[in-house]
């Protein structure tokens, strides 16, 4: 099974906390702290929350866009 | 001759997996055209198929093979040295000098030759004074994680103990009384080069968790901060340690990434493919900026022997470093050379946000048998991450006050740039301008960095909005001590205030008592536990200083000099740090 870090501890820069699934009610919770949800609305706040705090980090750097364009989608490094 | 030089160094566990990802990254490296240095673990120098691979790497392909000092615990050093301790760092200090004893040993026996260099998370001034006197040929050592500490600590969840905040994030030569500080002299040099482990992203570095955002492509995965096996970051990453350049005759830059981050089945590595593509995309990055002749790959060793060559003892350095990843826009500027460690936040209009004084050399030796036990953080007179904020926490700062209003330069973010002065880098902010009672003041502000521990702060106002208007320009200085987040015992310091034969002394009791004093030569801070006094001085002479005891709410000393000034004129001080 997929395993999620905990959001609510993740937003504390707290990066080791891992989420359990309780099988019953099909949920994830939090060994941590006081916060279970859906896989979905996990992923969704996760998302969210990496999205919102690392604007700048898939800013396009000239390097990677050279390498990366290539007709066929393999990058020129590897060819 | 300015240049990045670049260490890529690889880590060889014991166990096929682990030799895996090790030929993996050896082959990338090699395709990429750039040298690379194996440090051997403890548990690999009983693997023979992994010394094999190790011992023809060297042979063929001019690869350094040292040692490594993490992964100690296996089922040999168990039996051996009876202990389950992980962190070589934190073992008692017999038990360490054993362990490195043995390991240089099991090293020459398999290789053949001795080791020119040893890695670790951290080597203490007990260690390198060791590894000195008995291993004369272990002359580069990585020394400390830069800004590992609190923040990498709460992060963990509080269960990895690694403490190694205060020093230098650069190469520099530690002094024989604490590896965090660079050596004043030949004499008190220890006589190793240190190296950091890896670079780290020096925003990030105050504000979270540089073990995240480093050259470790991997953490970035761990961050989050990844679109499958894409994050530019790491590019721009390299790009602002190449900008550095700018200031400083040489960068140094380390990409360490061990085994378990690129294998199966790593916890915050959950694409292996990914991480080897992140991996793969850094090397020829910096084979790419080594073509252009800005890189100079070396092995670990050979980058000791060339700072030897090429830098006297108590160089200063100086990074400048804007954000690339939250798009905040901050920028932070560090110095430090052998007498101390500052930083200065632009966001905070031109505010010192962490200072640690070298000139004390405290020992931070750490292990079971020491008084640090596991606190190997210098300490701090000012962390405004730590204790309160650059509001309402330890800072120095310039002070506007005006029709009963007082705004320091902190309420404005700002930005800045490093110039070339007669004493070598300065920092000067752009502008900021602050709402002081109604009247809009303009004030910029210059660092200076003369040597011998002084630090010249120079505050221009440029312009008053109402020329009626009487203003008052403060720099002030707002310090503590402490290695935590948590307030150490103020008792002991002694607060002065001094002008001509008129000297004012006082003991910090949490009193909140005023020294005030007109005229002011100097106001100063004496701290017995830093081995340390802070000082601030006028230049040309100012109207009032003030020494200022806090109180158990708010535990810190202020230091202030000040007086009016009128738009065009400046207020001069010297922050002035000597060993007690």
């Amino acid at each position: 099974m997929k395993t999620y870090r905990c959001p609510m501890c993740f937003a504390r820069d707290v990066d080791v906390v891992f989420l359990l699934h309780d099988s019953v009610r099909d949920e994830h919770y939090c060994p941590q702290c006081a916060y279970s949800a859906s896989a979905g609305e996990v992923e969704a706040r996760l998302s969210a929350y990496c999205a919102a705090r690392y604007r700048m980090a898939a800013r396009p750097h000239p390097f990677a866009s050279r390498v990366r364009e290539t007709a066929e989608g393999v990058r020129s490094d590897e060819r | 001759m300015n240049a990045m030089l670049l260490n890529v160094i690889h880590r060889a566990d014991r166990g096929a997996a682990r030799l895996e990802v090790l030929r993996f990254q050896q082959a990338e490296a090699q395709r990429h055209g750039l040298r690379t240095t194996i440090l051997v673990t403890y548990g690999a120098l009983f693997d023979a198929e992994v010394c094999d691979f190790v011992a023809r790497e060297a042979a063929e392909h001019d690869v350094e093979i040292g040692i490594h000092l993490h992964e100690l615990v296996c089922d040999d050093y168990r039996a051996r040295f009876g202990t389950e301790e992980k962190a070589i760092y934190l073992l008692p200090t017999s038990t360490r000098q054993a362990v490195i004893r043995f390991l240089v040993k099991r090293f020459e026996e398999v290789f053949g030759f001795s080791p020119r260099s040893i890695g670790s998370y951290i080597l203490d001034a007990a260690t390198l004074r060791f590894l000195r006197a008995e291993f004369p040929g272990v002359r580069t050592a990585i020394v400390s994680c830069f800004e590992e500490g609190l923040k990498m600590y709460h992060g963990n969840n509080r269960q990895w103990h690694l403490f190694s905040e205060g020093g230098p994030w650069g190469i520099f030569y530690p002094s024989k009384n604490c590896h965090l500080c660079p050596a004043k002299d030949d004499d008190d040099a220890v006589g190793l080069v240190a190296l950091p482990h890896l670079n780290r992203d020096m925003v990030l570095s105050l504000t979270s968790r540089d073990d995240l955002f480093a050259s470790h492509p991997v953490n970035l995965i761990r961050a989050m901060a990844n679109e499958g096996d894409r994050c530019d970051y790491l590019l721009h990453f390299i790009d602002q340690w190449l900008e550095q350049l700018r200031y400083n005759d040489h960068v140094y830059y380390s990409l360490f990434v061990s085994p378990p981050w690129l294998a199966a089945g790593h916890p915050f590595s959950t694409d292996p493919a990914a991480a080897r593509r992140l991996y793969g995309e850094s090397l020829a990055y910096l084979a790419d900026r080594k073509n252009a002749g800005l890189v100079r790959d070396q092995t670990v060793s050979e980058t000791g022997e060339w700072y030897r060559e090429h830098v006297p003892i108590n160089r200063a350095e100086v990074n400048l470093w804007s954000d690339i990843l939250c798009g905040s826009r901050r920028q932070m500027f560090w110095y430090v050379d052998a007498h101390f460690r500052l930083t200065v936040d632009l966001n905070a209009g031109g505010t010192i946000c962490d200072l640690r004084p070298f000139t004390g050399q405290l020992d931070r030796n750490m292990g079971a048998d020491t008084a640090n036990l596991w606190n190997g953080n210098y300490p701090y007179l000012i962390s405004s991450e730590h204790r309160g904020g650059v509001t309402a926490g330890p800072r120095q700062t310039a002070e506007l006050r005006c029709r009963g209003a007082r705004v320091a330069v902190t309420a404005r973010r700002t930005v800045g740039r490093v110039v070339k002065g007669k004493d070598g880098p300065e920092l000067v902010t752009d502008p900021v301008t602050l709402d002081v009672g109604g009247v809009n003041v303009t004030v910029v502000s210059a660092f200076r960095f003369p040597g011998g521990g002084v630090v010249e702060i120079e505050r221009r106002v440029l312009a008053i909005s109402d020329p009626t208007a009487t203003l008052e320009l403060v720099e002030t200085h707002r310090g503590c001590w402490g290695t935590t987040e948590y307030p150490e015992d103020m008792r002991g310091i002694i607060l002065a205030a001094e002008s001509g034969a008129d000297r004012r002394e006082l003991r910090y009791a949490y009193g909140a008592r005023t020294l005030r004093i007109a005229a002011p030569q100097r106001v100063e801070a004496t701290l017995p536990m830093a081995r340390c006094q802070v000082a601030l001085q006028p230049v040309e002479g100012v109207e009032n200083g003030e020494a200022v005891e806090g109180f158990m709410f708010q535990p810190f000393y202020t230091l202030s000099l000040g007086g009016v000034v009128n738009a065009g004129e400046s207020l001069k001080t010297r922050l002035v740090l000597r060993a007690t």
